[in-house]
């Protein structure tokens, strides 16, 4: 069954057609993954399904709810949290605070947020570091940060924006191993933008392929990087005409 | 239940602030018992007040970073309506402030509703436009007497009157005031550590990843306008009682707000103890300034003068007031 | 009738001085997006230079407009570089209380200086003539020799902001910062430079002013608020926007006797009972909050 069903997707600024008649679905239980060059779209499609930015035309169902006209927060009610590619925290929220403002949509109990902010810190490996602020932290445990404050709304779908940029191989390897945790063993639905191939296509079950702001591909990880469309995407036409 | 226990546990902050505070309690409920002079008594009962309406601001504009620089509209909404009842209809205090806080609320969220449809700056000039809208209005308004104000006569009433509010020492006004002042930092310990505390703070972080965590920033901020409303506008009931002679400039003028906007920044906006710390710096400094230099002839303006000095000095050196210097410098010594 | 063709004329002439009392507040605004409470008190600098230098020298007082351009050049400069370059460092708040803090000591100051009594000019070729167009157009000719040396200075200030190199290099600055540091422009000397444009015009528009406004230490605030409603209603940051901005703002300090000429047609006794005079400005505060509303990036506005 369809988790999220997008369905003709436009989205324009100003001149620029920055999503273009988009449809795809995400599975419930699935992992499926968004690639593409810089700039074919991909944030912004996030933006667009959390919300963020109202579409032009199309619609966005969540869990068969439309939601394609709904504020963002009445989208994160519904369970569908996202992770933003860069963590502005600069306030004065520690750690374990941070990740309490997520809880706090179930509960206005301070102690259950608490509570419950405490055992994801547990899970996701973060315990020792709940009393600092984000902006002490090094890179890799604020995209951790990121990860955890989104899971404290018990998402049922989690839009995770390039949780590996800016990440060296063994901290890669790590947020993937929690990546796979969180799917498999806490059955949260993901869909991720990534950058990092291999990341991708280790955790991915599908991907779906955008190039300036179209969607030029979909399915199996092995096949799609082996489609003419994908090659020319990334490598340019030239290189997919001399290796054809 | 949980809010109770919230508000009376201040076990998060360090010994050492504990033993200040208490101390600092335990002087103020004593200093009425030890001689001095009625201007000390005074400057303390303006301390009080002002810490007070610090309180209210350090929700919105402190937790939440909205910048309010038109609370003095609610002050003056709450000093009319229980002046006005007063006169009028003989009402006690008890009845008119919580009536004036109702006035005040409901106009907090007409004009909340499109005020924070804005941000920034923009947010922030017209926080001032709507005070000095409402201050207009009050000065051609015949029933609060236009710019002359209104006076209430304390002679007729037999003192000391708890149920209207009317005393002839100050004593007992700053008991009663102190009495708010306890429960205003009992109030603000529950509100840092409830949910809407939370979010708030989430919003001034960054409002995108706030709102992408199911907070309706918007339904958020208005809340917490009502509630720095509402301290406000009950403090600016027992103001009329306490001075008895109100009129538009004085309690609804631009300045009045930037005091108090300016005490919480001081201290350090968004912290317990911030509104408390710049009241006690600023209201002294402000008041003692006026009675040494401003009363000698020929000095006029020298008070004011040293005062907006200091208030651009401290923006430009630390804008996170007194509390965040403290808390820099505890943050170091952990680390 | 001539109700309405004398305050829409005294609107329009008013609204052209207010141009120039915003212009500044507009280029600082535009250049580094702080807001400066002190705008009203820079200007109230200008009527006192203007007066006084008129009172010590004997000239007519238009003609200390220069001076009290220079004058509001260097208190620009001054400020920024003594004081605001550390401000912009800080949060927003930081920034709108420091500025308040700047208007309380030039306020004060003032007040120290030169008492809190009214004054005015008394002498000047211009004072007390005035041109009568029939129809009730009458324009005092302090009025109109501000109002149009105001258009002068406002297109002064535009050419040298359009047409000169170092006005590009403001431009640059304030479209963005970084980038323009990057191509060799010394954007701390044009922000200095911009704090300066922005005193200057707006004391020239107090040396104006002055003529046919009394003077007092407190006369700031207001045209602070003024100022604010004409950036906003114009689009923060766009000049032409600061123009058109004022004119409309002139008209609505003028409702009064546009209210009067309503009720006068209409005969609607209650009309009359509604003391208007009293809300002259209280409209400049409400369009101020309206405009925000409907349209935030103004009707000229090109950063937001």
């Amino acid at each position: 069954m369809a988790l999220l069903e997008v369905d003709n997707l436009t989205k324009r600024f100003g001149g620029l057609t920055a999503n273009n008649a988009i449809s795809f679905q995400v599975l419930e239980g699935e992992l499926l993954g968004l690639i593409g060059p810089n700039g074919a779209g991909k944030t912004t499609l996030f933006n667009c399904i959390a919300g963020l930015h109202p579409i032009d035309s199309g619609t966005i169902h969540f869990n068969g709810k439309n939601i394609s006209r709904l504020a963002s927060h009445e989208i994160a009610r519904l369970g569908l949290a996202r992770t933003f590619q860069i963590m502005v925290a600069s306030g004065d929220l520690n750690v374990l605070e941070n990740i309490m403002v997520g809880c706090f949509l179930h509960t206005a109990s301070r102690m259950r947020a608490k509570a419950e902010a405490a055992r994801i810190l547990e899970e996701m490996e973060l315990s020792d570091l709940g009393g600092f602020l984000v902006s002490e932290l090094p890179v890799a445990a604020q995209k951790r940060v990121a990860l955890a404050t989104a899971l404290g709304t018990r998402p049922k779908l989690l839009l995770l924006d390039e949780v590996a940029a800016g990440l060296n191989p063994s901290e890669i390897e790590a947020i993937t191993e929690t990546i796979h945790r969180i799917h498999s063993r806490m059955g949260v639905t993901v869909m991720l933008i990534e950058h990092v191939m291999e990341m991708v296509m280790n955790l991915s079950q599908r991907v779906v392929v955008l190039d300036y702001g179209q969607k030029i591909a979909e399915g199996d990880p092995g096949l799609v990087v082996k489609d003419p469309n994908v090659i020319k995407a990334y490598l340019g036409e030239r290189y997919a005409r001399e290796h054809a | 239940m949980e809010t109770l226990k919230n508000a009376l546990d201040f076990s998060d902050f360090p010994g050492l602030d504990l033993t200040l505070a208490a101390s600092v309690a335990v002087f103020l409920m004593v200093f009425p018992f030890f001689p001095h002079s009625s201007f000390a008594m005074s400057t303390l009962i303006q301390f009080l007040i002002f810490s007070l309406y610090g309180m209210g601001w350090n929700t919105i504009g402190g937790y939440g970073g909205q910048v309010d620089l038109g609370k003095a509209q609610y002050l003056g909404i709450g000093a009319y309506t229980t002046a006005v009842m007063l006169l009028r209809w003989d009402m006690p205090f008890w009845i008119s402030m919580p009536v004036g806080v109702l006035f005040s609320v409901t106009w907090s969220f007409i004009i909340g509703y499109p005020l924070f449809k804005l941000k920034g700056h923009y947010f922030a000039i017209a926080t001032i436009a709507t005070s000095l809208v409402l201050k207009d209005l009050f000065e051609v308004w015949d029933l609060v007497g236009g710019s002359r104000g209104i006076e209430i006569l304390a002679g007729k009433y037999w003192t000391p009157d708890f149920l209207h509010l009317i005393f002839k020492g100050d004593t007992y006004y700053y008991y009663v005031i102190l009495g708010f002042f306890f429960f205003g930092i009992l109030f603000m310990n529950a509100f840092r550590k409830s949910r809407l505390g939370f979010q708030l703070r989430s919003i001034k972080d960054n409002e995108d990843i706030a709102r992408s965590l199911g907070i309706n920033a918007h339904w958020a901020k208005i809340k917490t306008y009502a509630i720095a409303t509402a301290f406000v506008s009950a403090v600016g009931s027992f103001h009329a009682c306490y001075v008895k002679n109100i009129e538009p400039e004085d309690t609804m003028s631009l300045d009045i707000s930037i005091l108090i906007a300016l005490m919480a920044m001081l201290g350090g906006a968004g912290s317990l103890w911030g509104p408390i710390i710049g009241a006690a710096v600023l209201v002294p400094l402000k008041s003692y300034l006026k009675e040494w230099l401003g009363a000698q002839a020929g000095m006029v303006g020298i008070d004011l003068i040293i005062y907006g000095a200091i208030i651009m000095i401290i923006s430009a050196a630390e804008p996170r007031g007194i509390w965040g210097m403290v808390e820099k410098a505890r943050r170091r010594r952990k680390n | 009738m001539e109700i309405l063709a004398g305050s829409l004329s005294a609107g329009l002439l008013i609204g052209m001085v207010f141009a120039l009392v915003a212009l500044g507040l507009t280029i600082i605004f535009g250049v580094m997006d702080i807001v400066n409470f002190a705008h009203g008190e820079f200007l109230m600098i200008g009527m006192y230079t203007a007066l006084l230098t008129a009172h010590a020298t004997g000239v007519d007082p238009l003609l200390t407009i220069p001076f009290a351009g220079l004058v509001g050049f260097l208190l620009g400069v001054v400020c920024y570089l003594g004081f605001v370059k550390y401000l912009i460092r800080g949060p927003m708040v930081a920034q709108l209380l420091g500025t308040f803090g700047l208007m309380l000591v030039l306020r004060n100051l003032a007040l120290f200086l030169f008492g809190s009594e009214d004054r005015t000019i008394q002498e000047g070729i211009l004072v007390g003539k005035s041109f009568d167009l029939g129809m009730g157009i009458i324009f005092p000719a302090t009025k109109l020799a501000a109002a149009v040396l105001s258009v002068i200075s406002f297109i002064a200030v535009w050419l040298l902001i359009n047409r000169t190199r170092i006005g590009k290099a403001l431009m640059a600055t304030a479209l963005n910062a970084q980038g323009a540091r990057y191509m060799g422009i010394p954007t701390e000397r044009m922000n200095a430079f911009a704090w300066g444009i922005g005193g200057a015009s707006v004391t020239m528009a107090g040396a104006l002013l002055v003529n046919f406004w009394s003077v007092t230490p407190f006369v700031g605030l207001l045209f602070t608020m003024i100022a604010f409603a004409i950036v906003a209603l114009g689009g923060f940051g766009s000049i032409p926007g600061a123009f058109f901005a004022g004119l409309i703002v002139g008209l609505i300090t003028e409702l009064p006797g546009i209210w009067d000429f309503v009720a006068e047609m209409t005969g609607f006794d209650w009309m009359a009972a509604v003391p208007m005079t009293s809300f002259k400005y209280t409209w400049v505060y409400l369009a101020y909050f309206l405009i925000m509303l409907i349209r935030p990036q103004g009707l000229f506005g090109w950063k937001h």
